[in-house]
């Protein structure tokens, strides 16, 4: 549901909720409780649906995803001026709308990834305001980051498929496919969201 | 006032409480402002549908105790 019908909907429904209660006589009748049933029953629980859609859609947004204060570092590390960062290339050079940086990488797209992904979310806004938080470098992922999340986007491309880096012996490329060979092996892509290295680090300016 | 009057004002007032939480959760974007939609907003706005349910299944109205 788009943002604006959502909003009229609510501040309409709140309206309508309030006169019903100045008129709160027409519960007498059938047709005045039909009324009150749409306005304090039908259309309240299509607003929180609404909400809740529009929520879950905020929820994919880098901009809620920084809004922990422990994930502060891991968006600075997206602005590090230097290609050897794999999150920051892929932020800088728009490989990822930046809009979305965090979601892009770190759902699952297979069958029921949203869902998981959105269920990890919630683990991580109730430890944010009702657990322990963890310090940025204690910050770990779940799983290791699986293969089939870059392939999503880097399978089939010409540069993927032919550079010499991923053909330094003769089935690499197939056992990256295969998820044998993790993306981020040692001395592959292994240089991510390096929150240590913030101190006295350069970063790209023109990131918003 | 009936009692069925006051339930429904009373659950008008606790429906209105809960859009206008609902609203102001979704003017930042930040995650104490889903906390405030889903904890609060929603808790808000179901409590108040169930006690216009109630209200409305707990009271006949003119025209059933007519055809009574």
């Amino acid at each position: 549901m788009p943002r604006p019908i959502i909003i009229t909907l609510i501040v309409l429904s709140a309206v309508l909720a309030l006169i019903a209660v100045f008129r709160s006589g027409i519960a007498h009748s059938r047709e005045g409780r039909i009324l009150a049933f749409v306005v304090l029953a039908v259309l309240p629980v299509l607003c929180a649906w609404g909400g809740f859609e529009e929520h879950m859609d905020r929820a994919t947004s880098t901009q809620f995803c920084l809004s922990c204060h422990v994930m502060h570092d891991f968006g600075e590390t997206l602005k590090y001026d230097d290609r050897s960062y794999i999150p920051a290339v892929h932020y800088q050079s728009n490989l990822v709308p930046r809009e979305h940086a965090c979601y892009t990488c770190h759902s699952d797209y297979a069958m029921f990834g949203e869902i998981r992904t959105k269920i990890h979310g919630l683990r991580h806004v109730y430890v944010q305001y009702f657990g322990t938080i963890p310090k940025p470098a204690d910050v770990k992922l779940y799983s290791p980051f699986p293969n089939a999340t870059c392939l999503h986007c880097h399978l089939g491309s010409r540069k993927f498929e032919e550079v010499n880096g991923h053909h330094k012996t003769a089935d690499m490329l197939n056992e990256v496919k295969s998820g044998k060979l993790s993306c981020m092996s040692s001395r592959c892509h292994d240089t991510v969201h390096e929150v240590a290295d913030l101190k006295g680090a350069a970063f790209w300016k023109g990131a918003k | 006032m009936t009692g069925v009057e006051k339930r429904v004002r009373r659950a008008g007032v606790i429906v209105a409480t809960g859009l206008i939480i609902e609203l102001l959760s979704l003017i930042p974007i930040h995650a104490l402002a889903f906390i405030a939609f889903a904890a609060v907003g929603i808790p808000v706005i179901a409590a108040g549908v169930i006690l216009f349910l109630l209200a409305v299944v707990s009271e006949p109205t003119a025209g059933d105790e007519a055809v009574r």
